[in-house]
């Protein structure tokens, strides 16, 4: 401590002596980051949540390049006579419905005057028509028969029109080219709102309102801009009156500005140079700054205040101020970046990016703080003003409250504590991105209106999948999807569901001549086939399936349209589907997915996330204040103010609102850098006064009489500014300043009424000599306890892991032999890609003395074509035998393989990944079971796989491996240093011959470089006979000839 | 360059034609290179194209020698899949700077199993062999020395092979009942003799007869770490003496036999090999029939990952010895040679070679370096530098001293 003391003083008089050159490097460096700024963009996209590695974002490009990404606008219609088929309204849909066809990037829109209405018509047979034809011309009676039409199809119930035909919707369905969202989505709404702002004047009996995924976009921005335009304002006037308030000057007031404005832009330099655009998550962060800026300065003004009293030698001021004042705030600046920087364990990208912007700033505080301000306090003129004493002494008074009624604190906090702790229970987490803004926005009203009167916008999306071209005409599975339909309409959350199975079944009835009992599945496969056809070919323009079903039609997309329900009962709802699924048709089990459902699951992921990157934070924090302590047992008792306020505060949230969005996952992160300031601060002018050799009591009098003050204005300040940014629209940002506000002023609370009282407590135990033995056996009995503790578990993991790596390997047993086709796809950090395609054969050998034996024979690029690799594998740790075939020469080639840990073919993918394994060549510990990533529906077990042969390029594997079928769902590999290198995710898998799991698509991620290579397999061709002499060298030239 | 010598070669292009008709012609449906004709027969087309250009920068030796060597290669594949046989038919269509263009058929056969035998009947090429600089086994095919007497091309040879795995290994036997001659290059050529050659004129020595069959027989296999072959061969030498007629050489063809053995031991990063070779009646530099023995060893060694990259590099270093000793046609009697391959294992298979050798004998020496990559979807680049140096002593080779090489080829497969 007199080190850094004696460090702080020198560096005081360093300052005093050269200010103005300091001053100078500092600015420079400053004004060098925020040149930055220009390269600043917006991004709006609120997928900007979802990091690339998500694995429900994984699952949902998957579903939707297979299907259709979705951006969709509802533009929800409703005549105020509530009858919306009359030829008034009629008119005025089908007019708004071509206008929206002129909308940019317009793919498809569906509305109800353009509903494809299908019916039998005995000389043409089967007719395919607009709904309402000719709406402009319509008479009453045309709308009347078209209402009873609309109303009787179940495939417009509550979607297209609702129960009683008083409201519609026009559904616009864009295709994003995703160049540039900044642009695309305001081209988009430019012309929209102009559009609706007309019909609304042409037609003030009807209601219009606007909601959707672009709409959601375009809300982004307005929420962001908003929040700038009025936040912004109102937090630096707050601050600034904060300031005034304590310091009683303009000089003060305007160097804190300075500082705190120099160091928010900062952190918008730092985004600026990293190229990376700002979100709605990170457009708050310069606000964070500016509050984080004041309560540093705060400290160093207060002390100058002080000073001024005792002489007015301006430059005794600032000396004084650095060498008191300077390491506790270097330490509060250290813990709160740290409590910032923790951020980026969480899974998604704003908030990470909200964590390095806020360090940058924080680090632009501190220097500022320790460079900049003495300086200006040094130069600015300011008054000699009246001493402290007055606010001081109201300090004093409160602390000797404390000392009187220590017992009854010590006794009584911990009861608040625990009372309102216990909230936490109630907590819910809910993440519906379409009502992330709250009722003063337009687009939020209009959602709501939409899903209380019309159909719900969230939306649980299934897969149904046959593995077969051309699979989806059997009509045993449209049974099993008919059957799914049906179940899905029965749940109470939905409102509507879409399925190809209704097509067919009205097509059924109109190809037999609209007979009713004809309402059903067609008998034969070729019918099916036939009336989507026929169907296909008759629709309108922009009209077709594939949006329903895949490219190679072997499987059907199902939504389930989900209004007004909770994150809880969507997860509870899919999991009776996956119920359903497992009882009635598990080879077409689908896990969730959909753009709602990684909304979702943000929270629930992220969660784990964090409290990794919060615990971590809170060790790191724990040593610094450790050291700066030097007394271990304080540095202990430091954690109880810093941890309490956020439980508290989670509870009492927990009471009183109850939901939370993913904000929750990062405010303990975030708070406990800045509630740890506030313990320093208190901590160290205790222990300062301890070391004096004072009475603990008479210690907590110096540290209120010193900090108290500041550290009430501070802690005000903070909340003020928080309570202020709770104000956004934007509900993650709502939440987050909230919860932090509370937990700030829990802080308070706990720093001066609970603190004190334990630290005088402490000390009287301490000096009560407590029996030496007591204390051994108390220390032997928290060390071992834990430890016998957690072998137990870990002998049982052991066992437990060998265990699954066992039964994976039995159930992949006994298929004899396949063969399919790859393509593999290496992608470098820009995104350019060069394709690989080959076929492969393999062999699997019963002897098990024997590995199973291997054939890749190269198709593409052309120029490879026919170089083919045979491999025999070998029980380890003998290397394999390999043989290389070139074509050219028509060489056969036996080649060195022990390379186990070189890249094959340039892709992510190194031999050893490739290679078969046996369970024999790793060791295996069980982790834990959760949910299956990029499935959640189902239960993973996290198994760590350490190989055994020293050569592997793998310290170990981490691998996800479900318990229902024991597949792989994702590997994580750890290079020889223990970093995590890179990630496989396996999907789309297939079951053949009813026993044998193939995952037809794997993607390998290299963390480190960026990297990525996609492995698509083909269908795998199991038992084809193909015999063990085609795995000889010999048979490599006219295997390379091969299909 | 490729239109000017098919402009100039009106039968050529005639050739060309013929077989792009043969080949291409039809109207059968075809995506992506195969099309189905009948049920049960599978068709499958595809082919490169391959452009070379050696330039010499220094100035010939002899007399006629051009500095700029090209030829053009078209080499269409055809394969016909059936049931129980395969058909593959696979010419090269040669079109050279100097000299007239040819077709020759790499491999034009139909294999099919009879019984537990593999049949294959047509003109193929094989290889026979383990080491890098020099294959003393391969002896199977003839070559076409178009672009130099170090660039010769196996040519396909007409045969009778029949396969059948015994014991721990495989037996093949070969007949062949038409000998194709070597294909040399005339006097405008580089990397000749100094008397050059004249295409399409050779000679036979008394009592050898083209129509002569030569027959094969070959065992090979691998047990553990080890890959052998053992082979036999009677026939008409690829390797002709020669006879000089009014200032040209002619090549002399006359019947020898050839007992050989190949062997190699993989053991993980290092591989050894030997090749070793007993031949009767070969004719030798100086025109006499002598027995002999040569043999050629070594070793190669990979190191994987080198310098922080995704590259291999394969260290080799062999030598070869001849009983003939100066005598050797081969000009492999004392000879040492070493080299690195460097496979960058990109995405676009960069590669770069080093060779040297030297000739322990003469003191001559020679280095070659060559680098080769993709250079787009289905075009890849060889380009390569050959330097001889006091390859005026060597007695075999003094006539390649000037015939410092650049060589480029760009090929183009689909």
């Amino acid at each position: 401590m007199t080190f850094m003391s004696s460090l702080f003083a020198r560096y005081a008089d360093l300052v005093v002596r050269r200010k103005f050159l300091l001053s100078f490097l500092s600015l420079i460096a400053g004004f060098a980051v925020i040149a930055g700024i220009p390269n600043l963009t917006l991004d709006t996209d609120g997928r900007v949540f979802m990091d690339d590695q998500n694995p429900d974002k994984i699952m949902l490009d998957r579903f939707e390049q297979e299907y259709a990404k979705d951006d969709t606008l509802s533009i929800a219609i409703a005549p105020a006579d509530g009858e919306v088929f009359t030829p008034k309204t009629l008119a005025v849909i089908e007019s708004l419905t071509e206008d929206a066809w002129n909308l940019p990037y317009v793919r498809l829109v569906s509305s109800v005057t353009r509903f494809q209405n299908t019916y039998a018509d005995g000389d043409i047979g089967l007719v395919v028509e607009d709904l309402v034809i000719d709406p402009f011309n319509v008479t009453q009676e045309q709308a009347d028969k078209a209402k009873a039409t609309a109303l009787s199809r179940i495939e417009l119930d509550r979607s297209l029109i609702n129960r009683d035909a008083s409201v519609t919707q026009i559904s616009v369905i864009f295709r994003l080219p995703g160049l540039d969202l900044t642009r695309e989505i305001p081209e988009i709404m430019e012309e929209l709102i102009p559009l609706i702002e007309d019909n609304r004047a042409k037609h003030p009996d009807i209601d219009f309102y606007y909601t959707g995924s672009v709409a959601l976009g375009h809300q982004f921005t307005v929420a962001s801009q908003d929040d700038g335009a009025t936040l912004t304002p109102a937090m630096l006037v707050a601050m600034l009156a904060v300031v005034g308030f304590l310091l009683r000057t303009v000089t003060g007031v305007l160097s804190v500005t300075i500082v705190a404005v120099l160091s928010a832009l900062i952190s918008l330099g730092s985004l600026g140079w990293a190229y990376i655009p700002l979100n709605s998550a990170t457009a708050i962060a310069p606000l964070m700054i500016i509050t984080l800026a004041v309560a540093s300065t705060v400290h160093m003004l207060s002390s100058a205040r002080q000073t001024m009293a005792l002489t007015n030698d301006r430059r005794e001021w600032a000396r004084k101020a650095i060498a008191d004042h300077g390491l506790a705030i270097t330490i509060a600046c250290l813990t709160t970046a740290i409590g910032f920087l923790s951020l980026n364990f969480s899974i998604s990208p704003p908030f990470r990016q909200l964590g390095n912007m806020v360090a940058a700033g924080m680090l632009g505080i501190w220097v500022y703080t320790l460079t900049l301000l003495p300086t200006l306090i040094m130069i600015l003129p300011s008054k000699q003003k009246a001493n402290t004493a007055g606010i001081d002494s109201v300090m004093q008074r409160f602390g000797e409250f404390v000392i009187r009624n220590q017992r009854r604190l010590l006794l009584g906090i911990p009861v608040v504590i625990i009372a309102f702790s216990a909230g936490i229970s109630s907590i819910k987490l809910e993440d519906d991105f379409l009502r992330y803004f709250d009722e003063r926005y337009e687009m939020r009203q209009a959602t709501d209106y939409f899903e209380n009167n019309l159909g719900g916008l969230n939306v649980l999306e299934y897969a149904l999948e046959t593995g077969v071209e051309s699979g989806i005409n059997n009509v045993d599975y449209l049974a099993k999807v008919e059957a799914f339909t049906s179940f899905l309409r029965a749940q109470p959350e939905v409102s509507h569901v879409r399925s190809i199975s209704d097509i067919v079944k009205q097509l059924n009835m109109n190809m037999n001549g609209d007979d009713p009992s004809f309402y059903r599945l067609p008998q034969s496969d070729e019918e099916v086939s036939q009336y989507l056809f026929l169907y296909e070919l008759s629709l309108g323009y922009g009209m077709d399936l594939t949006d329903q079903i895949n490219i190679d039609r072997s499987a059907i997309r199902i939504t389930a349209y989900v209004p007004n329900t909770t994150t809880a009962s969507m997860i509870a709802l899919d999991g009776r589907i996956q119920d359903w699924f497992q009882e009635n048709a598990p080879e077409l089990t689908s896990p969730v997915t959909g753009q709602t459902h990684v909304y979702t699951m943000i929270s629930a992921r992220d969660v784990p996330a964090m409290l990794q990157g919060t615990l971590l934070a809170l060790v790191f924090i724990s040593f610094i204040i450790l050291l700066v302590l030097r007394d271990v047992k304080l540095g202990i008792i430091s954690l109880v103010p810093n941890l309490i306020p956020a439980a508290m505060a989670f509870g009492l949230w927990g009471y009183s609102v109850g939901t939370v969005t993913l904000a929750v996952s990062i405010v303990v992160a975030m708070t406990l850098g800045i509630v740890v300031d506030d313990t320093v601060h208190f901590m160290l002018k205790y222990a300062e006064a301890k070391k004096r050799g004072e009475t603990a009591e008479n210690a907590v009098r110096y540290a209120f009489k010193s900090v108290g003050m500041a550290l009430t204005v501070t802690s005000l300040g903070l909340v003020l500014g928080f309570i202020i940014l709770g104000m956004s629209g934007f509900a993650v940002n709502r939440d987050l300043a909230r919860l932090t506000a509370i937990t700030l002023s829990f802080a308070l609370f706990v720093d001066f009424l609970f603190l004190p009282p334990l630290l005088i407590w402490m000390d009287k135990m301490k000096n009560k000599q407590m029996p030496k033995k007591a204390v051994a056996a108390a220390v032997a009995l928290a060390v071992i306890l834990p430890l016998g503790l957690m072998s137990a578990p870990a002998m049982a993991s052991a066992e437990k892991g060998l265990a699954i790596a066992q039964e994976q390997d039995k159930r992949d047993l006994g298929w004899g032999d396949f063969s399919v086709v790859g393509r593999m796809v290496l992608k470098n950090k820009a995104g350019k890609e060069s394709v690989r395609e080959f076929k492969t054969m393999t062999f699997e050998e019963s002897d098990p003395a024997l590995g199973d034996k291997s054939v890749i024979i190269f198709t593409r690029p052309r120029d490879v074509r026919g170089t083919s690799l045979l491999t025999h594998s070998n029980i380890e740790p003998e290397d394999d035998n390999q043989w290389l075939f070139l074509p050219a020469l028509k060489r056969v080639k036996r080649i060195s393989s022990s390379n186990r840990t070189g890249k094959f073919v340039s892709s992510e993918f190194s031999y050893e990944d490739l290679g078969s394994e046996e369970v024999d060549d790793n060791t295996y510990v069980w982790l834990e079971d959760l949910p299956c990533p990029g499935a959640e529906s189902l239960t993973c077990a996290k198994v760590e796989i350490t190989p055994k042969n020293k050569k592997s390029g793998y310290s170990k594997r981490i691998a996800f491996i479900d318990l229902d079928e024991y597949r792989n769902y994702q590997v994580d590999y750890f290079n020889r240093r223990g970093d995590l290198e890179k990630t496989l995710t396996f999907s789309d898998y297939r079951q053949y011959l009813g026993q044998y799991w193939r995952a037809h698509a794997m993607d390998m991620k290299n963390i480190q470089t960026g990297k990525s290579t996609t492995l698509e397999w083909d269908e795998y061709a199991f038992q084809s006979g193909l015999s063990v002499e085609t795995f000889e060298p010999k048979s490599l030239p006219k295997l390379s000839r091969g299909k | 360059m490729i239109v000017t010598m098919l402009t100039k070669r009106p039968p050529l292009l005639l050739v060309l034609g013929a077989v792009a008709s043969c080949l291409y012609g039809g109207s059968v449906a075809a995506e992506d290179n195969t099309a189905s004709i009948f049920d049960d027969l599978t068709v499958e087309r595809y082919g490169s194209i391959k452009a070379t250009v050696d330039y010499f920068p220094r100035d010939a030796a002899y007399q006629d020698q051009d500095d700029v060597m090209a030829i053009s290669e078209v080499m269409p594949v055809m394969i016909i899949t059936g049931d129980s046989a395969e058909m593959v038919i696979e010419p090269r269509v040669v079109t050279p700077k100097h000299g007239h263009g040819f077709v020759d058929l790499k491999d034009g056969f139909i294999t099919t199993t009879w019984g537990e035998m593999d049949l294959l009947v047509g003109a193929t090429t094989e290889f026979w062999g383990k080491n890098e600089a020099a294959n003393l086994v391969d002896i199977i095919n003839t070559k076409d020395y178009t672009m130099g007497l170090q660039s010769g091309e196996k040519q396909g040879m007409p045969m009778v092979r029949l396969g059948q795995a015994m014991g721990p290994g495989y037996l093949d036997l070969y007949v062949m009942p038409i000998f194709i001659e070597n294909r040399y290059a005339g006097a405008q050529s580089r990397m000749r003799p100094n008397l050059p050659y004249r295409p399409g004129v050779s000679r036979y020595q008394i009592g050898t007869d083209p129509d002569d069959v030569a027959t094969a027989i070959r065992y090979s296999g691998y047990s553990g770490d080890i890959d052998y072959g053992i082979s036999a061969f009677q026939g008409i030498t690829r390797d002709p003496g020669v006879i000089i007629d009014g200032g040209n050489l002619l090549p002399l063809y006359h019947e020898i036999t050839q007992y050989g053995v190949d062997l190699q031991w993989t053991t993980g990063e290092t591989i050894y090999k030997t090749e070793m070779i007993q031949r009767y009646d070969q004719l030798n530099q100086s025109g006499i029939a002598e027995d002999y023995t040569a043999g050629i060893a070594g070793f190669e060694h990979t190191l994987y990952g080198v310098m922080d990259s995704n590259g291999d590099l394969a260290v080799f270093g062999e030598y070869a010895k001849d009983s003939r000793g100066d005598d050797a046609a081969s000009g492999l009697q004392n000879d040492l040679f070493f080299g690195g391959i460097l496979s960058m294992n990109d995405v676009d298979d960069t590669q770069y070679r080093v060779i040297i050798g030297y000739d322990l004998d003469e003191a001559s020496r020679s280095i070659t370096a060559e680098y080769s990559r993709r250079l787009t979807t289905g075009v890849t680049l060889e380009a390569s530098v050959y330097h001889p140096d006091q390859m005026s002593k060597d007695t075999h080779f003094f006539s390649f001293d000037r015939d410092t090489r650049l060589h480029t080829a760009i090929k183009y497969s689909w």
